[in-house]
This record gives C-alpha cells, sequence and structure tokens, in this order.
C-alpha cells in the first residue's frame, strides 16, 4: 500500500512538472515563434522619371527625380514640341498618381488687346497634352490615353508618357488674338517664335487599395 | 542480474537529472532576458531627400537649371524655382500625418554669430497617411527680386560689414503611429537653399541624401510579465523534478532497507538451519518447487531433515533459500520486492 502510495506521488508530480514544461515550452512558442516580428525586410520607394528628351536636338530636358523641365521652341503656328519619358517604379510599393503639377500657360502673358482690352495668355496660343506613348509614335497630340491622376504604376513596372504642345493654326484663332500675337512677337524664321519654360512634375503616392 | 524496476528508477532519475539541466538553463536565460532592457529590430525605415532649383532671368522666357554650368548676375534673376522631393518608406504599415512648411531668412554672420531675420513664412501644409509611403514633391519660388531689396534695406540699417545669405528651410515633420511596434515614430528633416548675396552664381542646397533608419520595439510590462512566467515555470518544474529524486531515492533506499531488515531476522533466527552457499548450484536438472513462505521452506526442511542452502543472488536486494532432495528443490526467494 505504502509503494502503491508512491508510485502514485511519483507519477503525480511527473505529469505535474510535465504540464509546466509543456506550458513553459509553449509560451516560449508562442512569444517567440514569428520570425516576421524580428526581421524586418527593407522596402524603398523609388518612383521617377528617366530617359527624357526633346523633339529638338537643342533642347535639354533635365530630369529631378518625378519631374522635368525643358525650355519650349515654337517656330510657328502648327509646330508641335513634345519631350518624351518614361516614369519607373523600381521601388517595393505599387504607386498611384497623386497630383501631376504642369506650368500654367494660363499666367504667361503674351499681350493686351488696344481694341478689345482682351489680355491674351500662352495658353490661348498653345495646347499642352500629357498622354501615354506606348502604342502611340504616329500623332502624339489627338491620339492615346491622358496621363490622368488616380493612375496606377505597379512595382517594377514603367510608362512611357509623352509631353505635347502645339501652337495653334492661325485658323483657329480669333483676329483680336492674332493681332495681339503680331504686336507683341516678332517675326523669326517665317513665324513668330514662342519660347518658354516649362516643368512637369508628377506626384506618386502609395496605392493602398 | 539487476532487479528491472531499480533500473527504471536509476534511468529516471538521469532523466530528471537532464531536465534538471535543462530548465535551469532556460529560467537563468529568461530569468537573465527579463533584467535586460531588450529590444527587438521590427522595422527599417528608409528615408531620401533631394532638392533643385531653376533659376529665372529677367526678360528671359527660359530658365537655367541647377545641372547646368551657368553663371548669374544677380541683378538680372527674377526669381528661383526651388523643388523638393522628401519620400520615406517604412518596411511596414503606419498611420498619421506628416507636414511641410517653408521659411526664408536673411542670415547674418559676425564672427561665430548668427542672426536670423525671417523675410518669408508659408502656411503649414498637413496630409495623412495611412500605408508604408510618405512621398512629399513640392516646389515654392524665391522672389529674389523682392528678397534682394529687403535684403539691402537690412543691411543698410544693420550700418556694419557682416557677411551674409539668403538661406530658405523647408522643414519636413512627420508624426505616425506603427501597430507593429506598439509605438509612434516621430521624425523631422531640414532642406536649405543658400543663395549667398556676394555671389549669387553659387547656389547651394541640401545634398541630396538616402539612408536607413531602424526602428525597435520596446519591451512592455506585458512582456516582462511573460518572462516572469516562463521563469516561474521552469523553476515549478524545477522543484517538482528535485521532489521526484528526493522520492525515488527514498523509495529505492526504503525497498533495500526493508529487505535488509527481514534478511538479517532470517539469518538470525534460522541460523542453525541455514547453510551458506559460495555460488549458486545449476538447478535446471531440478523440478523447482517455489515456497510462499519462509517457514514453509523451515518446516520443509526439518521433516525432511535437510539443511536450507542460502546464497545472497544480487547484493542487499535479493536472496535465495532452497532445499535440495534428489530430483526436487524447493526454493523461496526475498527479494526488495516481497520484503
Amino acid at each position: 500500500m505504502k509503494y502503491f502510495k508512491q508510485n502514485r506521488a511519483i507519477g503525480s508530480l511527473f505529469a505535474l512538472s510535465s504540464i509546466f514544461l509543456a506550458v513553459a515550452c509553449f509560451t516560449i512558442t508562442n512569444t517567440f515563434a514569428y520570425p516576421e516580428k524580428y526581421a524586418a525586410v527593407l522596402k524603398k520607394w523609388d518612383v521617377k522619371v528617366s530617359n527624357a528628351s526633346a523633339s529638338r536636338d537643342d533642347v535639354k530636358v533635365n530630369v529631378f527625380n518625378e519631374k522635368i523641365d525643358f525650355n519650349v521652341i515654337l517656330e510657328k503656328s502648327g509646330d508641335i514640341f513634345y519631350v518624351n519619358g518614361e516614369v519607373s517604379n523600381s521601388g517595393s510599393f505599387n504607386a498611384l498618381l497623386n497630383n501631376i503639377d504642369v506650368t500654367s500657360l494660363n499666367n504667361a502673358k503674351v499681350g493686351t488687346s488696344v481694341e478689345t482690352g482682351i489680355t491674351y495668355y500662352l495658353s490661348d496660343y498653345v495646347d499642352v497634352f500629357l498622354k501615354y506613348a506606348k502604342d502611340n509614335k504616329n500623332n502624339l497630340v489627338y491620339e492615346g490615353n491622358s496621363v490622368n491622376v488616380g493612375d496606377l504604376l505597379g512595382k517594377h513596372t514603367k510608362n512611357e508618357f509623352v509631353v505635347s504642345l502645339k501652337y495653334r493654326d492661325e485658323s483657329s484663332l480669333s483676329e483680336d488674338a492674332l493681332v495681339v500675337l503680331r504686336q507683341n512677337v516678332g517675326v523669326s524664321n517665317g513665324g513668330r517664335p514662342l519660347r518658354f519654360s516649362m516643368s512637369v512634375g508628377f506626384n506618386y503616392i502609395e496605392n493602398t487599395k | 542480474m539487476k532487479n528491472n524496476k531499480v533500473n527504471l528508477y536509476y534511468g529516471l532519475m538521469v532523466v530528471l537529472l537532464v531536465l534538471i539541466g535543462i530548465s535551469s538553463f532556460f529560467f537563468n536565460y529568461f530569468y537573465n532576458l527579463r533584467d535586460e532592457d531588450l529590444s527587438i529590430e521590427n522595422m527599417i525605415i528608409n528615408e531620401s531627400n533631394k532638392m533643385s532649383y531653376n533659376v529665372k532671368l529677367f526678360d528671359n522666357e527660359f530658365f537655367k537649371s541647377s545641372s547646368e554650368e551657368t553663371s548669374y548676375v544677380l541683378s538680372l534673376v527674377d526669381n528661383i524655382n526651388t523643388y523638393f522631393n522628401v519620400s520615406t518608406a517604412f518596411s511596414s504599415p503606419v498611420s498619421g500625418e506628416y507636414s511641410y512648411f517653408v521659411k526664408g531668412y536673411i542670415v547674418m554672420h559676425q564672427g561665430d554669430e548668427e542672426v536670423k531675420n525671417e523675410i518669408y513664412s508659408s502656411d503649414v501644409f498637413k496630409f495623412n497617411v495611412d500605408g508604408s509611403v510618405i512621398n512629399l514633391s513640392s516646389n515654392f519660388d524665391i522672389d529674389l527680386d523682392k528678397v534682394y531689396s529687403d535684403y539691402k534695406n537690412q543691411i543698410n540699417n544693420l550700418g556694419i560689414n557682416v557677411t551674409s545669405e539668403i538661406r530658405y528651410d523647408v522643414t519636413y515633420n512627420y508624426s505616425v503611429f506603427s501597430e507593429k511596434l506598439g509605438k509612434s515614430l516621430v521624425n523631422s528633416k531640414t532642406l536649405n537653399v543658400y543663395v549667398p548675396v556676394s555671389d549669387i552664381t553659387n547656389i547651394k542646397t541640401t545634398e541630396d541624401k538616402e539612408d536607413l533608419r531602424h526602428e525597435y520595439s520596446e519591451l512592455n510590462q506585458d512582456d516582462n510579465k511573460v518572462y516572469v512566467i516562463i521563469c516561474l515555470e521552469f523553476l515549478g518544474a524545477i522543484i517538482i523534478f528535485i521532489l521526484l529524486i528526493v522520492l525515488i531515492v527514498k523509495r529505492i533506499n526504503g525497498q533495500v532497507s526493508v529487505y535488509q531488515e527481514k534478511l538479517t531476522n532470517l539469518l538470525d533466527k534460522y541460523s542453525s538451519d541455514l547453510v551458506y552457499l559460495k555460488e549458486l548450484p545449476d538447478l535446471s536438472k531440478y523440478d523447482v518447487i517455489f515456497l510462499q513462505d519462509f517457514v514453509d521452506l523451515v518446516e520443509t526442511g526439518r521433516k525432511l531433515k535437510l539443511p536450507i542452502n542460502f546464497i545472497e543472488v544480487i547484493e542487499k536486494h535479493e536472496a535465495t533459500f532452497m532445499i535440495l532432495k534428489d530430483k526436487q528443490v524447493y526454493v523461496y526467494k526475498l527479494n526488495s520486492k516481497n520484503a
């Protein structure tokens, strides 16, 4: 009887100690078993413009991160000037186009009509287009999809874009606008060249959707 | 041959001793861990900043980019358009807000002293972030014509020669909360544009930079509690293991002592009936008859008028008493089990 009791005691204690050890092991496993809790992976944001070039060889396109700067020369009515480039996402996140910052031609004054008193700006003579160029190499002004806020740029992908500026045909300008143009822009090489600076800045943010 | 059960007990004791060793190691490990100011690397933050500028001249529709080798004449500079980009990528999602503002100063140096007079202050632009990336791109104009006029007034009013410059600071801040780390992350960065009035060609901006920063989750009270619990569990197991060993030792000793006590009694009481053998005889040719009680063996011996042969087969554990009669042998075994 004495030994039977001892056997029971030994068995109970062994079971109890096993439970203690099992709980300790479970606690350790539960606390430390998630490797992602300890190993952070380097992620980076890397959206930038690259390979930008202008339609004129004498114009240099300055690329700075998500922004390009260039000087525009439109020699005569009907001229088209364009800049091609790529916006690439080499980072770890999918990107979404949050904002497009294009130099406004609404503030660049060309002149004021003496007769009507209307002030004409570059925007009255020049149309600006910003489009994807991947499937469009022929008519950059009228074809292709426009680049819009909300467009996606997946990680490890790139989009080709083109910024086109078209000097409006004289036939599409009002007589008053033509008079102002003639009065304020001198003749050179058979046209009335418009020369100005432009910048196009993309602002991409993480696409969290 | 040794008693199997005793062997089992010894084996169990070895296992328990090993378990005590392992438990003691872990107890010590987690006890020390509890006292340390332990941090676990949890997040990598990749931060970069870039800055550039374009100089726009009067009577010239074109600008000159910072990337061009260009010299300027102060009086011909209309404005300096400054562009900056600050991006911060977190290795796991955060939520919170970030902001920036721009301030312009005329900074005058006289000896080691620096005096700043504010000439421009933008609004504070605030944005929300709920993800892993902050990407801030913006630009601002330094109206150099106006700024230079302010500058001349201030320098003239000062009436002494000082070296000076026009400086614009872009201050970027973020304050976000990481659920993974369980804490807030705050950082601030200032980017500058220096326009030295005496040498307008030598405009400087903060250098482009990309760096990595590590953020750690700090152990809180709960984490310490976990370590205490683990320690207590190991301590409990160690105590129970020791109790088990004590119990087993006691049991082994107890069995031996009862056996020895009974054997001594028998040897004393029936010494006249006993013959001590040097070695166990070969009993394979005999019919073995096991007896339950030693008294039966004594009576049998007395009836047959034969001595009882005795030998301790396993010292302190098993003794054999026997009476050899023709082809029969009467045997009584005493061991720690039936003592």
